[in-house]
């Protein structure tokens, strides 16, 4: 773990029709700070400005004011196209509806950030067969999206988040349309890439329970931070007993 | 994201929706093979043409009296004066020796001769140059000794040239034809002897001329006998010098081409014509009647061409209005490529791509049916004129040609069609702004 926080924001708002007299601000003075190997959680109500802070965050949007750092680097700065590099190469994308390219393969869909990054297609399938393999959908990358189950799509989604190891995974409400048990996996999967994989995470959820499995939850309400518990100590024993709870169901995705 | 990956892709998304995709490309693939097959339909008339030019057609030039231009005067009555001599000619011939020569047929009236058999035959007699038979009109083939030569003329020897029919007619094909001297009793009365030195073969098309196949008795048939042309002027009582004629024609040797002789032509006889106010020699040329019937045909095949042309613009807005759809069902997509680091010149790139490669395999579609077309034309053509026109049906030879540039450049339109009406929709998917393209319901 280095100095430098994956994320650091200061100050940061957001402004919408600004100038018109139905302006309309979303996020005052957000400052925020996310270290690597972190797994973060935003909860609050839908209006509340979480996804407009995961646009902010996922490079989709820049803040009107303020400064965003990402690895140290200012954002502001950045034209469009740095934006797409970098969102290609250092973040990942989760959404609630799994948002995967539809008639094509669940291989071709997790080699898109790759080849957005220019990879050859050699290396390109290497890389999603390893990724399909990690997140247990082994045996099914040949199947288009409309013949996989709704956890099994998000599975693949994963996949293609984690395709150019980015130094973020943005997951959006990842297990919104999901039942519990299938929610329950893929927050699992998230668990794990978190513990095996070193990866930062940052879900963004409205949903309190989602929230406390997480090390540190950051609650935002009418666009401003108003708590951000690092729950690292009191989770210790708490993760422990959730293994236990999810281990045979861990295994049973990854033998699928 | 390299070209190759984009194409890639491009084919990918056009596959999943291939009935559409097929739609999508027929008013393209309508627009290229109308256009195809008129081209090819003018390119092959032109092709065919000049075949049939250059077989049956002649290469010489024919020089004629004319009126001039500016004469004003109602006297249209040709003095001896104003004939072409054949001094004229010589004196041309003269001064581009190795370049031009004359060549000169001329009726030299009926004779009549009894065969081995004693039944009396009728034949015409035609006096030539020795040059006549290097013409492609009169490109005989000689099938028994030689043809007429220049000695035979400037010596005005009694030699002639019979045909096969003749040989026929006369000693039911006597292999001894050739040194026989024989006697023609001209109109006049008078008998004329004259040496066989040759025996050429009729072509098809002048066997039906001459009516082979309609007459039930051959020996009615009047064949052609050739003798030298300055042979028939001495015993007609001309002096070749002093000879002037209604026409000549001049051909070109390989040391000249048709422009120079038009050229030669033209100075000798303005010259030589420059103090007479009524007449000039006209210079024809038959090459130039088929470029005429060319440039008609190129203007019709570009008229209807641009019609059919106008089809592919149509064909290019359906194509703009599948894409327009495409993208907005694709929305949602879009925003996630975005989202995964597409440029907007990718997303750019795939969409143009995308149109590009609808049109350009309509085009290819288009061509193979116009060329189709072609053919099937073609055949029509050919069973038609063997039914109404047997007999000139065999000098006419159909060619099929489609004209390359036709094709080439009707590849090269539909594949701007593609990019000129791909782009908007195109340039729209790439400017969407990747939050309310994920949000896209």
């Amino acid at each position: 773990m280095n100095n430098i926080p994956v994320i650091h924001m200061s100050s940061v708002t957001k402004k919408y029709y600004i100038g018109e007299p139905n302006e309309l601000q979303i996020l005052f003075d957000i400052a925020l700070d996310i270290n690597e190997g972190e797994f973060v959680s935003i909860v609050g109500a839908s209006g509340s400005g979480k996804s407009t802070l995961m646009n902010i965050i996922g490079l989709l949007d820049r803040p009107t004011d303020g400064s965003y750092m990402l690895n140290g680097t200012d954002t502001k700065v950045l034209d469009d196209i740095q934006l797409s590099r970098i969102r290609n190469k250092e973040i990942g994308f989760v959404f609630q509806n799994f948002n995967l390219i539809p008639k094509i393969t669940a291989l071709k869909n997790v080699e898109l950030p790759l080849l957005y990054a220019g990879v050859s297609q050699k290396k390109r399938t290497e890389r999603a067969m390893e990724l399909i393999e990690l997140v247990g959908m082994g045996d099914r990358y040949t199947h288009d999206p409309s013949q996989l189950s709704g956890g099994q799509k998000q599975r693949v989604a994963i996949a293609r988040a984690m395709a150019n190891n980015p130094s973020i995974i943005l997951a959006d409400e990842p297990t919104g349309a999901l039942d519990t048990k299938t929610g329950r996996m893929v927050m699992d999967l998230f668990h794990r890439l978190h513990k095996e994989e070193g990866k930062t995470i940052v879900l963004i959820t409205h949903s309190p329970e989602l929230a406390s499995e997480t090390d540190r939850m950051i609650t935002i309400s009418d666009g401003r931070i108003i708590a951000d518990a690092d729950r690292t100590s009191y989770n210790a024993d708490e993760a422990v007993a959730e293994q236990e709870v999810s281990a045979p169901e861990g295994k049973e995705a990854e033998g699928e | 994201m390299n070209i190759l990956e984009s194409i890639k892709m491009a084919f990918t998304s056009l596959m999943i929706n291939k009935m559409r995709s097929f739609l999508t490309m027929l008013g393209i693939i309508i627009g290229i093979s109308a256009v195809i097959t008129i081209t090819t339909i003018g390119n092959s008339i032109q092709k065919t043409l000049s075949n049939t030019f250059s077989t049956l057609g002649s290469a010489s030039l024919e020089l004629y009296l004319e009126i001039k231009d500016d004469y004003e005067g109602d006297d249209y009555e040709q003095d001896e004066d104003d004939m072409i001599k054949l001094s004229m000619v010589d004196e041309l011939i003269s001064q581009h020796p190795n370049e031009l020569y004359m060549s000169k047929s001329e009726d030299f009236g009926q004779a009549h001769l009894m065969n081995s058999e004693n039944s009396e035959l009728t034949v015409n007699m035609l006096g030539i140059t020795d040059s006549q038979f290097k013409l492609p009109t009169v490109r005989k083939q000689i099938i028994k000794g030689r043809a007429i030569t220049k000695t035979d003329c400037e010596e005005k020897k009694h030699s002639c040239l019979v045909t096969d029919i003749f040989l026929e007619q006369y000693c039911k094909d006597d292999e001894n034809i050739i040194g026989k001297t024989l006697t023609f009793t001209m109109e006049s009365g008078e008998n004329l002897h004259f040496t066989v030195v040759g025996v050429i073969e009729y072509t098809e098309l002048e066997r039906n001329q001459l009516g082979m196949n309609k007459s039930s008795n051959l020996n009615d048939i009047a064949t052609h006998i050739y003798v030298p042309y300055h042979t028939m002027l001495k015993l007609s009582g001309k002096d070749p010098s002093k000879t002037s004629v209604d026409w000549v024609n001049i051909c070109w040797t390989s040391e000249c081409d048709v422009e120079t002789a038009k050229k030669y032509c033209r100075e000798y006889f303005d010259k030589v014509y420059a103090n007479n106010d009524q007449w000039q020699v006209a210079i024809y040329d038959p090459e130039e009647q088929l470029g005429m019937i060319n440039t008609v045909l190129n203007v019709i095949t570009i008229a209807i061409s641009i019609i059919a042309a106008i089809s592919l613009i149509v064909g290019g807005v359906g194509v703009m209005n599948i894409m327009l759809v495409s993208i907005l069902e694709r929305t949602r997509e879009i925003g996630v490529r975005k989202a995964m680091g597409a440029l907007n010149t990718d997303i750019r790139r795939q969409f143009v791509i995308e149109a590009i490669i609808i049109c350009l395999i309509g085009g290819l579609i288009g061509v193979l049916i116009g060329i189709t077309n072609g053919f099937l034309i073609s055949a029509i053509a050919k069973a038609l004129m063997n039914s109404m026109a047997s007999q000139y049906a065999e000098y006419i030879t159909l060619t099929v040609q489609p004209s390359v540039t036709a094709i080439i450049v009707s590849l090269g339109f539909s594949m701007a069609t593609g990019l000129v009406f791909g782009y908007y929709p195109a340039e729209r998917a790439a400017k969407m702004n990747p939050i309310d393209a994920l949000r896209y319901e």
